[in-house]
């Protein structure tokens, strides 16, 4: 297969909504979910517990529970809608041309077969190898992601493999067949801090090789900043903000966005004993989500409009756009990080 | 034994040289096949109304240290002194009178606290083991000003923690430890389960109630930004052992132990654009097993400074530029981590 070249779209989601079936009524999980990932680009799901960020990859792969219904939108992968075939067809995509990483590798490893089996197991399957074949590829691809001596570590159970080794052997299970997607659902949140600079920096180098698009589910504003081209920012199952990261960061055009990089103390500044900013209040029920703006109630900035009516995205330029009625003068105003 | 601290003031909390450590036993005859020193020989000393902040990757030995100081393990070696007094030596009356000196909030508030009580009971519950502490108000009463001081509603106080988030949850864990009026917290990963903008609220009340109490934290964590945020002091721990110790922004702006530069180094920042950053290190492999710590220098396996004099000589702490360091080659790391220099 020729490389992809660079801006060739991969994944293209539009108006996406996904409600759960609950007493009186169904809960609307996600709501005009809109993005797209090209090829060798990554986009970030920027979002607190509850906004969605897991939904939207649930959504994509297939492996939404039976309890959720897919109410409205389209999910192109390949020229495919993925929503409109059979979830069969999706689930074989999944792990051949869409690859995904979990949170919590002990849980997406089988304890009870070596890692060399459930590697192998891969190749056999979804390419037919024979069993020494497989088992040469499931070496070479525990070599790739940098655990040393593969070979002799194939007949190793998960158990055997600290935390990170462990997730390095999810990442091997996701790009093992050469995925053009890979979706990476808070890969490092398990994981210390020197062991998560060591992951990132393999997914990055295994996009480049690959030239593979990433969707990234994070709820850490710093890891996204660290790999990330395009971020999107959630809350209570909206997108709220989107566009290249950094113009994001320096120049938020949605409270939420900017209420969030006040209050890392990372970005806050200022020095010990001095408050951090914080957003007042907690995310809403979304069985009772607020008329209007659903950040409104937690907004130090709201006004009367957005009580009663919900922004639109409002165009920044240059594919930043945000979801605030004075989207324009959030932009405008640089008191932030003064 | 350290002299980390310029503070004048003697501390309230001392550890010399502790020690904890595990018998590993075999399943069947229950024999004690070997030993794990989870922590292996601290000292570290917290200043009244001041926060130490410790900081270190899973496995070396915060989480044991902080249990040792609150007496939920029993240290092996070593003292911990608190105001003064041996807690090792202490008897049945001076480790009742030690606990209401010393509390803890724990990392995960959904376990910490017990589902079938109410947000009463479980603050309340703090008098029916020192009933002579019972404020003279009446417990009722001293409820109700202790939910709202960490800014729960009253109103809440027959609920039950499954009613509640996660950062409401560790307001009942923080409201539960200062009912006591203690002088010293001590707080393993206190906002790690909380999302950033709920992290806020609470780092926000911890520093207000230390103003108001005059408390003094042991603040445990692994967000290095937080921990930043919060300290006065820092202690880098690797591997059962301290490896850098001294006032925290001296540490931030220079590290001096290539663990420490390596660990500043790797924080992913929001807005690295926007600040001048030392290159990143990226350590080499994962850190290795407390039941077999390498020799000499225990990190001489992952460092990237490691010379032959590593391998074989355990490094002790000394003081170097400011701090306190366990690196025999402080100088040079220092140097790497200057400001502008290319490490």
């Amino acid at each position: 297969m020729p490389p992809a070249t660079p801006s060739e779209r991969c994944l293209t989601v539009s108006d996406l909504a996904v409600g759960f079936a609950a007493r009186g009524g169904t809960i609307l999980a996600l709501e005009d979910i809109s993005f797209h990932v090209d090829a060798g680009e990554t986009l970030s799901l920027l979002g607190e517990s509850g906004s969605g960020k897991s939904v939207s990859a649930q959504a994509i792969m297939a492996l939404l529970p039976d309890t959720a219904v897919v109410s409205s939108g389209t999910v192109r992968f390949d020229g495919k809608d993925l929503l409109a075939l059979p979830r069969r067809e999706t689930r074989r995509l999944c792990g051949t041309e869409m690859g995904m990483v979990f949170q919590d590798p002990l849980t997406a490893l089988n304890p009870v077969f070596t890692v060399g089996d459930q590697i192998a197991e891969l190749f056999r399957v979804r390419q037919g190898l024979g069993r020494r074949a497989a088992r040469e590829a499931a070496a070479d691809v525990i070599d790739t992601v940098g655990i040393p001596d593969a070979r002799r570590r194939l007949g190793n159970y998960p158990h055997q493999f600290s935390g990170g080794m462990r997730q390095r052997l999810v990442i091997a299970m996701a790009i093992a067949l050469k995925p053009r997607l890979l979706i990476a659902d808070e890969p490092t949140t398990a994981l210390d801090v020197t062991v998560q600079a060591q992951i990132m920096d393999l997914l990055g180098r295994l996009q480049r090789e690959h030239n593979m698009a990433m969707l990234l589910i994070t709820h850490d504003l710093g890891v996204v900043a660290d790999v990330t081209d395009r971020v999107a920012v959630m809350y209570s199952g909206r997108i709220v903000e989107t566009g290249d990261v950094r113009r994001v960061y320096d120049r938020p055009g949605h409270p939420y966005t900017r209420g969030l990089l006040a209050s890392v103390p990372a970005t806050a500044g200022g020095g010990k004993h001095q408050p951090l900013a914080t957003i007042g209040g907690l995310p809403p029920n979304p069985q009772r989500r607020p008329q209007g703006c659903t950040f409104h109630p937690r907004c130090p900035f709201a006004q009367d409009i957005c009580r009663t009516e919900r922004p639109p995205m409002v165009d920044l330029g240059n594919g930043h756009g945000a979801t605030c009625h004075f989207a324009r003068e959030m932009v405008a105003d640089d008191r932030l990080f003064a | 034994m350290i002299a980390s601290s310029p503070d004048p003031l003697a501390p309230l909390l001392a550890l010399d040289n502790l020690r904890v450590s595990f018998a590993i036993r075999s399943p069947i005859l229950r024999r004690i096949k070997m030993q794990v020193d989870a922590v292996a020989g601290v000292d570290l000393a917290v200043a009244p109304g001041k926060t130490m902040g410790v900081v270190g990757e899973s496995g070396c030995g915060k989480s044991t240290m902080a249990r040792a100081i609150v007496g939920l393990e029993r240290p092996t070696g070593g003292s911990i002194r608190f105001a003064g007094e041996a807690i090792e030596d202490a008897d049945a009356n001076a480790r009742r009178r030690l606990a209401r000196d010393i509390q803890m909030i724990f990392q995960d508030p959904f376990a910490s606290l017990n589902p079938r009580k109410t947000v009463a009971q479980i603050i309340g519950e703090v008098w029916d083991v020192h009933p002579d502490l019972t404020p003279e108000h009446g417990r009722e009463r001293e409820i109700i000003r202790l939910m709202e001081r960490v800014g729960l509603s009253p109103e809440m106080a027959s609920r039950f923690p499954h009613q509640f988030s996660g950062g409401q949850r560790q307001r009942i864990g923080i409201a539960r430890a200062i009912a006591l009026r203690p002088r010293l917290i001590v707080c393993d990963e206190p906002v790690s389960a909380l999302d950033v903008s709920v992290q806020a609220q609470t780092l926000n009340l911890l520093a207000e109630l230390q103003q108001e109490f005059g408390l003094a934290y042991l603040f445990i964590a692994h967000d290095l930004s937080v921990v930043r945020h919060i300290s006065d002091e820092l202690a880098v721990m690797y591997l059962g052992r301290i490896v850098e110790t001294g006032p925290v922004e001296t540490i931030y702006q220079q590290p001096a132990h290539p663990y420490s530069i390596a660990l500043l180094s790797a924080i992913p920042v929001p807005r690295p654009w926007a600040e001048e950053r030392p290159p990143r290190i990226v350590l080499e492999g994962d850190v290795p097993t407390p039941l077999a710590p390498p020799s000499g220098c225990r990190f001489h396996t992952r460092c990237f400074m490691a010379r032959d004099v590593c391998r074989s000589e355990s490094p002790s702490l000394r003081p170097v530029a400011g701090r306190n360091v366990a690196c025999h080659f402080a100088e040079e790391a220092l140097t790497r981590s200057a400001p502008g220099a290319d490490a």
